[in-house]
């Protein structure tokens, strides 16, 4: 009995352990690609995973994540050195196309030969510095798209405001997002900030008059990934990140690559937090030609928002010489920044990429007998966003200039 | 001392900081924390109470155009009281200049015009008194 139990738990363990390693095989042979024009819609992207053995070539076209429909099985071969033919077994039937390989220092990518010079060009693409990350397998990556911030929606005609009510009440942690919406009010946009329950049934209700093709609901910063995953699972939406236009961008980001801050494969936020404030205490300190400059930075403030991803966000005040913020004499600065981590399009062990947002800036002019920033009773000239957009960039910019030293 | 020279001194006290109240104004705006419309502000809220004061003033020194009328000696208080006053309203003027333009924490622009007219309100009846006494109202002979 006992021999015979034994050798069942041993046959259970080998079972496993091929299972395991059978799985980790194909998971090491399996090459994923971003495949733009994609058969898989609504999206226009999709994920290509191809495993190549020899000439043969086999894999599948599945859905970005979150988003439903049946992968479709991909075979085909690769004839000769940057050339693939390929045969997507859709729900129509078989569709072969060859793809050409063009290559450079960042991304691989294999093109579709197209006999129509004008038909929208098919193609799959990895990036040679990393895996995709999370954010990167969810989202459709646009020429134009903005990496963060804004959750673009279109609502099926089935969506209703009672589905929407029942899916947040067993979502809480989704239904209490902090979000805001915009509208045009006359020729005023006007931003109307919310928890995301409210926010979804207005733009639902907004987007029901037939006004707009789709909505936007801007979102916490890092939390995209996950409010547009259980968006698509709940069929209430087609979501997406806003594929948005090429026009200007109101906040920016920078990457940082600091060994430093990753000591466990992921980012310390203790860490963070130490570089964030020694960086800035050096981006007050000192203008572009070496002057040294009094400033003051308030108490940081870290905010982690409930969500199982647990996008995380730093907040500080600051009271910087206007010469290092916009480069403009005799002022001094205050303004609330944050900074805000998110996922780049690749997913590597010491890179993070940082939304920077300065926001309420105000000026104080400098006065000759006082050398250090006021306190805020003498900040009474209000700024707008040009200047916010400035001191976003002049931030960016140094961090930029920090990481490459 | 002799009501003419008592006469003399608050004038030069009134109508000499009436003219450094304008200049330090304008200095405040010129390398002080104020923008144009504080500094006008500014100016204009420190302005009433001495204006008064020292237009009496002036109308005062435009009849001593050949003699002052030298009167007769005061008491230490008279002469203390007058000469008092039109110091103190300079010198807390000073207080709050030198305190915007070190931008002292807490006092900022609004700060400084709420002091002012604190300041205007408090030695107002002082000033008008004083000046009534020495200079008559509007330049008129005063009460010997």
């Amino acid at each position: 009995m006992a021999i015979g139990r034994a050798a069942r738990a041993w046959s259970s363990y080998l079972a496993a352990c091929l299972w395991a390693f059978s799985l980790a095989d194909s998971a090491r042979a399996e090459t994923l690609y971003k495949y733009n024009g994609s058969d898989l819609p609504p999206y226009r992207s999709a994920i290509l995973a191809l495993n190549f053995a020899g000439d043969q070539v086999t894999g599948e076209l599945r859905p970005l994540l979150g988003a439903s429909g049946v992968p479709i099985k991909v075979s085909g071969t690769n004839p000769s050195e940057g050339r693939l033919e390929l045969a997507f077994e859709g729900p129509d039937g078989t569709v072969k196309r060859a793809f050409k390989k063009h290559a450079d220092k960042w991304r691989i990518e294999w093109v579709a030969e197209a006999k129509d010079p004008d038909a929208p060009r098919l193609l799959f693409y990895r990036y040679t510095d990393g895996a995709f990350s999370e954010a990167a397998l969810t989202f459709t990556e646009g020429e134009c798209a903005t990496p963060y911030g804004y959750v673009e929606l279109i609502f099926p005609d089935s969506t209703t405001e009672e589905q929407a009510a029942a899916f947040f009440k067993s979502h809480p942690e989704l239904a209490a997002l902090p979000t805001s919406t915009s509208s045009w009010k006359g020729d005023k946009l006007k931003k109307t900030r919310a928890p995301m329950a409210i926010s979804f049934r207005n733009v639902l209700r907004e987007f029901r008059t037939g006004k707009y093709g789709s909505i936007d609901i801007e979102v916490p910063v890092g939390s995209e990934p996950y409010v547009v995953q259980q968006l698509r699972q709940s069929g209430l939406a087609i979501a997406d990140l806003d594929q948005g236009g090429c026009g200007d961008l109101e906040r920016d980001y920078f990457a940082l690559e600091d060994p430093t801050l990753f000591p466990s494969g992921s980012v310390s936020w203790p860490k963070l937090e130490s570089y964030f404030e020694t960086a800035l205490k050096n981006f007050a300190g000192e203008d572009a030609d070496g002057k040294k400059w009094n400033y003051r930075i308030g108490q940081a403030r870290v905010v982690e928002i409930r969500l199982p991803t647990k996008p995380t966000s730093y907040h500080v005040k600051m009271y910087v010489a206007s010469e290092i913020t916009r480069k403009v004499p005799g002022w001094w600065d205050s303004f609330a920044l944050t900074l805000e981590p998110f996922q780049e399009r690749t997913s590597q062990q010491s890179r993070i990429a940082v939304v920077v947002t300065v926001e309420r800036l105000k000026s104080s002019k400098r006065s000759w007998f006082n050398a250090s920033p006021p306190d805020d009773s003498y900040f009474t000239k209000e700024q707008g966003g040009p200047e916010e957009g400035e001191i976003t960039k002049a931030i960016c910019r140094f961090f930029d200039r920090r990481d490459t030293r | 001392m002799y009501q003419g020279t008592i006469r003399v001194l608050v004038a030069c006290i009134i109508l000499g900081g009436h003219f450094l109240v304008f200049f330090a104004g304008l200095l405040l705006g010129i390398f002080g924390p104020l923008l144009g419309v504080d500094v006008v502000q500014t100016i204009l809220m420190a302005s009433p109470v001495l204006g008064v004061t020292a237009s009496s003033a002036l109308m005062f020194a435009m009849r001593g155009q050949t003699e002052i009328d030298r009167g007769e000696k005061v008491t230490t208080l008279f002469s203390t009281v007058t000469l008092f006053f039109p110091i103190a309203l300079l010198v807390c003027i000073a207080v709050v200049f030198v305190a915007i333009s070190r931008q002292v924490n807490g006092f900022g622009p609004d700060q400084l015009k709420i002091s002012l007219g604190a300041i205007e309100t408090f030695f107002g009846i002082f000033l008008g008194t004083i000046a009534q006494t020495l200079f008559g109202t509007k330049g008129e002979n005063p009460s010997s």
